[in-house]
């Protein structure tokens, strides 16, 4: 297509110039490329292609529009009678000539030429960069990464599989914080839903009691005020997912709450044996303390051992009933009693040995703690004898074949006679012989001896022992049970470990300075500390004092079968 | 941007607004230590829901700036009063949130609302200190001027030019005019930043466009020119040509100073903006998954 371009001369609007091209389309703009050069237009651009000799269709690049009647568009069509603005130039279609296909007038007007502000665009709205769509994608894509993906996992367990293969966002994005070493089980895992089931709803005690299968409650079935508890969730003490981890609550407060008015949680009632109210730990906030004892009681001619919890202060001094025969002050008394193989006088430790729960003593027993200086030997021709300890019947039915045996075999006779024992005077000695039958001799024998371990020095030495006088040696004595108490107080738990550390003290010294036996006679002493020699070291808002919570002597889940 | 308006924007009101960030800096200091007798400090005891609570609020009301600075009309308060309050208010919000975070950090959504919180934060304090800074700097700059002043008579420099390029023979003609088509002043944000001259000009023997920074190009070759002209008229021109191109060498260099200037006033919101709106998003999945996991 051959298009004419009239067009005025640079610096002098009335001299034109007379341009012919021979291309599909024109483009006026400023470049070397551009097939009519306009300097004015600088980065404008217009293509113009012909339809006819009266009409063409245009479009402008972003930096010009044309102007026709007051209105500005980017692209259209040109018509032949109208004059056109673009930027200091008017374009008009004029007559074609013979031998062109169109022809246009491109004259230089008085305008000024496009301003600097808009040919460099400056304070142009228009980049690639748009706050406000980096602001919508951010607000899209943390939602979509955060919260939908991870959610869809929540609801569906195939999703949350296959996000978890892939290492896609899923609902571990949502932990507050890590768990508790004690729950970083294979069970659990990064399962969040193995306690977090329900959205919206806090981890219900099932979802604990699962593994917790023996954790003891707090009060018993029957207690008063067990409705009281079905508001209180696992989770309202125990806290996951906390730095640095604290799985359970210890502060004052978790017991004080409801133990400052105790009556409301015990139908009113503040009898004896009932729980009284505590504050804090000093004289007036804390109750004394109450024993835990057993007491035998004789139940159709057989002994039973019943729990007792009586109040333990200055004016009320219960007694062990362990029916044991024991002195402290002689045991710990260094000219009556030395340590069998060093010499050395005797110290708690060496019948009270700690358990490993560091609280409580591996019972003491006749075999370990006291065979190794009272033998229950009985013959003296015989040393090496031992009676049973433990059984009576089992004991005096031995002391009778022992001494028939002796006196009605010949040969054995013949030697415990012929066996030179040098006699204490003042002191029991078995005899080397009798005139009468060995039967009989061994009968007389053996109730000499029975009486005299019943009566003198023997049994009857740590036992409780009545006696019938009935002369049947199987029936003429009963010795009464022994059990010694294990766990004084039965709610409370102590440290045994950590109170052996005192600045010069040595350990003995540590131990009676709380349980003073030195001058205890007998073994209904009860030598625990009460609450004034605790409180001596652990009351309550003073100076230089080793401050207590309830918890670290009390325990809020009792185990089962407590019985209390 | 006038420094003295910024600097009232921090004495607002005798620092009404610093008086009550250190206030509410001092209640939440008292309520995060008030903590540790149950559980230890987090966000997830009572006090850290209060803190937390009042974190949000604090959040919501700073962000509310941007919708404030956009109503005029609005009678919620003075635009400067809300300025001066989100500045304390967001550089409070820096230990308050640290406090609702008890200092816990983790890889999960509650760090990024709290990570973002900070960077909002901090792009503030940058934001701040360009307010501060840099008006002085484009006053200096501008000597008196306005940078619509400046491009006025870029725009009267350059016609002058073509003028007096068509008394020029027509290689010069074209050099000239070629290195007023491809003067680069983009008006596009990053380049303004940049501040870097990259204009070029088109080579007259080989077409090809090489660098005319700061103009020196055509000045040197204008210069050249001189000695070498054929008449006075073209003379004359040359003479006029350098002295145009040496005005507008100064006034480029004056408005690409003030664009760079002015895009650094700016670039700080690109951050801050983005962000706070990421923040927002955040807080929605923070708070709801609390929920969800409670």
């Amino acid at each position: 297509m051959i298009y004419l371009v009239r067009k005025s001369v640079l610096g002098s609007g009335d001299e034109l110039q007379d341009l012919d091209f021979d291309v599909n389309s024109l483009t006026l703009g400023s470049g070397d490329d551009c097939s009519v050069n306009l300097d004015q237009l600088f980065e404008a651009v217009i293509s113009i292609k012909a339809i006819n000799e009266n009409t063409a269709k245009y479009e402008c690049n972003e930096n010009i529009s044309l102007i026709v009647d007051g209105s500005e568009s980017k692209k259209g069509k040109l018509i032949k009678g109208k004059t056109y603005q673009l930027g200091v130039y008017d374009i008009e279609i004029i007559n074609t000539p013979a031998g062109f296909d169109f022809a246009i007038n491109i004259i230089q007007s008085k305008r000024k030429s496009i301003h600097p502000k808009k040919r460099f665009h400056i304070d142009s709205k228009k980049s690639k960069f748009s706050v406000r769509k980096i602001s919508y994608l951010l607000f899209f894509l943390i939602l979509l990464i955060f919260l939908i993906v991870p959610y869809l996992g929540f609801q569906d367990k195939k999703i949350s599989q296959t996000l978890d293969n892939f290492h896609l966002p899923d609902d571990s994005l949502w932990s507050s914080g890590p768990m508790a070493m004690a729950h970083r089980i294979p069970e659990i895992g990064d399962d969040c839903q193995v306690c977090h089931l329900k959205p919206f709803e806090k981890v219900q005690d099932k979802q604990c009691l699962d593994c917790h299968k023996n954790l003891g409650d707090h009060v018993s079935n029957i207690h008063p005020a067990t409705d009281k508890f079905s508001e209180f969730l696992c989770e309202n003490c125990h806290k996951e997912h906390n730095e640095p981890t604290h799985l359970t609550r210890t502060d004052n407060k978790l017991c004080i709450d409801c133990h400052k008015e105790i009556e409301s949680y015990s139908g009113g009632s503040l009898e004896n044996n009932k729980v009284q109210s505590v504050t804090g730990y000093t004289k007036i906030d804390h109750p004394d303390f109450r024993l835990s004892l057993i007491v035998p009681e004789l139940i159709n001619g057989s002994y039973e051992w019943k729990k007792s919890r009586p109040m333990f202060n200055q004016s009320n001094l219960p007694k062990e009933e362990s029916n044991l025969k024991f002195s402290h002050t002689v045991h710990l008394d260094k000219e009556m009693v030395q340590d069998k193989i060093s010499g050395e006088p005797l110290v708690c430790k060496n019948c009270h040995q700690l358990k490993s729960d560091e609280e409580h003593f591996v019972p003491i027993t006749m075999d370990k703690d006291c065979r190794s200086c009272h033998q229950l030997t009985f013959d003296v021709y015989n040393p090496d004898l031992e009676l049973p300890h433990g059984n009576l019947r089992a004991a005096t039915v031995m002391l009778q074949a022992h001494f028939i045996r002796e006196f009605t075999d010949p040969i054995l006779r013949k030697n415990r006679s012929s066996k030179k024992i040098r006699r204490i005077p003042g002191k029991h000695t078995n005899e080397a012989d009798c005139s009468g039958t060995g039967l009989d001799c061994g009968r007389v024998e053996a109730l000499k001896e029975a009486e005299y371990q019943f009566s003198n020095s023997g049994c009857v030495t740590c036992h409780e022992v009545t006696d019938y006088e009935n002369g049947d040696l199987l029936s003429r004595w009963d010795v009464k049970p022994i059990k010694i108490n294990e766990d004084w107080y039965s709610k409370a738990t102590f440290d045994h470990v950590s109170h052996l550390s005192v600045k010069g003290q040595n350990e003995q010294q540590i131990c009676l300075s709380c349980h003073n036996v030195k001058l205890s006679d007998t073994s209904a002493d009860i030598a625990m500390p009460q609450t004034d020699k605790c409180l001596e070291c652990h009351a309550q808002n003073e100076q230089q004092s080793v401050e207590l919570t309830c918890t670290r002597c009390h325990q809020f889940h009792f185990i089962k079968d407590d019985g209390e | 941007m006038v420094p003295n308006m910024f600097q009232s924007i921090l004495k607002y009101k005798k620092y009404r607004y610093l008086k009550l960030s250190l206030l509410s800096v001092l209640a939440s200091y008292i309520l995060y230590l008030s903590q540790g007798s149950s559980q230890p400090a987090n966000g997830g005891t009572l006090q850290g829901y209060i803190l937390g609570i009042f974190a949000t609020f604090l959040v919501l009301l700073l962000a509310s700036l941007g919708i404030r600075k956009r109503k005029y009309s609005s009678n919620l308060g003075k635009l400067q009063g809300w300025t001066s309050a989100h500045i304390y208010l967001g550089t409070s919000l820096l230990l308050i949130a640290s406090f609702h975070a008890a200092f816990q950090v983790g890889w999960n959504i509650h760090t990024l609302a709290y990570v973002l919180l900070l960077a909002v934060i901090f792009s503030g304090f940058y934001g701040l200190y360009t307010y501060l800074h840099y008006p002085r700097v484009l006053s200096i700059n501008n000597t008196g001027g306005t940078q619509n002043t400046w491009l006025e008579e870029m725009g009267e420099v350059d016609d002058k030019i073509k003028a007096q390029a068509s008394s020029c023979q027509i290689e010069m003609r074209l050099f000239v005019l070629s290195a007023l088509k491809n003067t680069i002043l983009s008006g596009n944000f990053y380049p303004q930043l940049r501040g870097k001259d990259l204009s070029k000009i088109r080579e007259q023997s080989n077409k090809k466009l090489i660098p005319n920074k700061n103009q020196q190009r055509i000045i040197d070759a204008i210069a050249t020119a001189i000695p070498q002209s054929m008449n006075q008229a073209e003379s004359g021109a040359l003479n006029q040509l350098l002295t145009l191109f040496s005005r507008r060498q100064r006034l480029l260099k004056i408005i690409r100073r003030n664009l760079q200037v002015r895009a650094y006033l700016k670039v700080w919101l690109m951050f801050h903006i983005p962000l706070t709106v990421a923040l927002m998003a955040a807080l929605i999945v923070h708070i709801l998954v609390v929920f969800i996991y409670w």
